[in-house]
């Protein structure tokens, strides 16, 4: 039987994973965007809003979806492998409760250190801003800092690379976050690719 | 900006341990996390005492899903309905090629972007590479930049060096208006980095 897959997201990497899946599936898109890498390659392009649990799940059934593959982190923060699961359609995407270890960074780091995961770096999170600047001053340079929650991949400011320790609680202070997680402890190394963390 | 894959599953400044230590540490996460399902991608920073979690994502990573779902042999749609059916994954089988991939953005990106700059592919380069398009304004004369990431090249090849030629032979002629980190995956910054790990590793 042919899969009828409903792929949510409308960026580069989705239109990788539409690329991965045509040949084997009927393949049918939602997203923000036409992207028009997708839209040659799926049957059809419905443009809605993907953190709308209500709309993706409409378009899943009304397309008679057997899969659901979610690309971005938005639609799974919102609970859209909720929606569709709960209407019947399996979600290849964490429900809202799993995207925490993503959407929640001082979640992530308790979730590590509770369950002994090696290689979580030192951290502290703070609910007040202000402990958070107290913190950069006794601790130095070797930090990085972030809001807690999405930030598009623009949330993390490494102290000594991209910023001073003064930048960083200007920083921290002008972010519309509840929550600071972080900072943590800087490490000196090397990422495993060299990425523009740019949205 | 861009991301690159080499021909074996580490990358060229990490030893085979190094790299065994990532997946372990990414599996100790999955098994932890009850119920979950998806993709889990962790972010690491190499350390002269090994990998460090930077972060875990709860989906693929835009770039990096470029990277690797061109060399993914094992058929995607077969890993989703074993996941749906709770089925045993399949082994994944991966092609042992190297690939760089790198995002045309428009320029003045990401503070002040130009948007309007129709996207152009040297034609000759075109036939190979993988061209993936991101947030692009499809017109009936071609496809234009809006104020995101347009798009995306991806080059396949033996070595990280070869793949990062054609790429950049691929985006030479669109750099009117965009703008491209023409640096990643180049022999001289690919070395910088095994030079910088080994320099940490004699600390």
């Amino acid at each position: 039987m042919t899969e009828t897959v409903l792929l949510v997201g409308g960026g580069g990497r989705e239109h990788a994973i539409a690329r991965a899946l045509v040949e084997d599936c009927t393949l049918f898109n939602c997203a923000g965007n036409r992207n028009p890498g997708i839209a040659a390659l799926a049957e059809e392009v419905e443009v809605l809003d993907t953190t709308n649990p209500q709309a993706v799940s409409s378009c899943a059934r009304e397309i008679d979806a057997t899969l659901a593959v979610i690309g971005p982190e938005a639609p799974l923060a919102a609970g859209i492998a909720d929606a569709l699961d709960d209407a019947g359609i399996y979600a290849f995407g964490p429900r809202e409760a799993g995207a925490r270890i993503e959407t929640d960074k001082a979640y992530q780091r308790r979730f590590l250190d509770e369950h002994g995961i090696p290689g979580n770096p030192e951290f502290e999170t703070f609910d007040d801003t202000e402990r958070a600047c107290e913190y950069i001053d006794d601790h130095g340079s070797d930090l990085a800092v972030k809001p807690a929650g999405l930030t598009g991949g623009k949330g993390v400011k490494v102290i000594g690379d991209q910023l001073t320790a003064a930048a960083a609680k200007e920083y921290l202070r002008g972010s519309d976050y509840d929550r600071v997680a972080g900072p943590q402890a800087r490490l000196r190394g090397r990422r495993g690719a060299e990425y523009g963390r740019h949205g | 900006m861009g991301s690159y894959s080499d021909a074996s599953p580490a990358l060229p400044f990490m030893t085979d341990n190094e790299y065994n230590e990532a997946v372990s540490i990414v599996e100790a996460t999955a098994k932890a996390l009850e119920g979950y399902k998806g993709v889990l991608y962790g972010q690491f920073m190499l350390t002269a005492s090994g990998p460090k979690i930077v972060e875990f994502n709860a989906r693929f990573g835009d770039p990096e899903a470029m990277n690797t779902l061109p060399v993914l042999e094992t058929p995607l749609i077969d890993v989703l309905v074993a996941a749906r059916e709770g089925n045993r994954l399949p082994d994944l089988e991966v092609a042992p090629q190297a690939t760089v991939c790198k995002y045309a953005v428009p320029e003045g990106y990401p503070d002040d972007p130009a948007s309007g700059t129709a996207i152009e592919i040297d034609p000759e380069s075109a036939g190979d590479v993988l061209v993936f398009y991101a947030s692009v304004d499809g017109r009936d004369d071609g496809i234009y930049t809006t104020a995101s990431r347009a798009v995306a090249v991806v080059g396949i090849a033996d070595s990280i060096s070869e793949a990062e030629e054609v790429v950049d032979d691929a985006l030479s002629v669109a750099d009117d208006g965009l703008r491209v980190r023409h640096d990643i995956g180049k022999p001289d910054l690919v070395q910088a980095r095994i030079d910088h790990m080994a320099e940490l590793r004699d600390d």
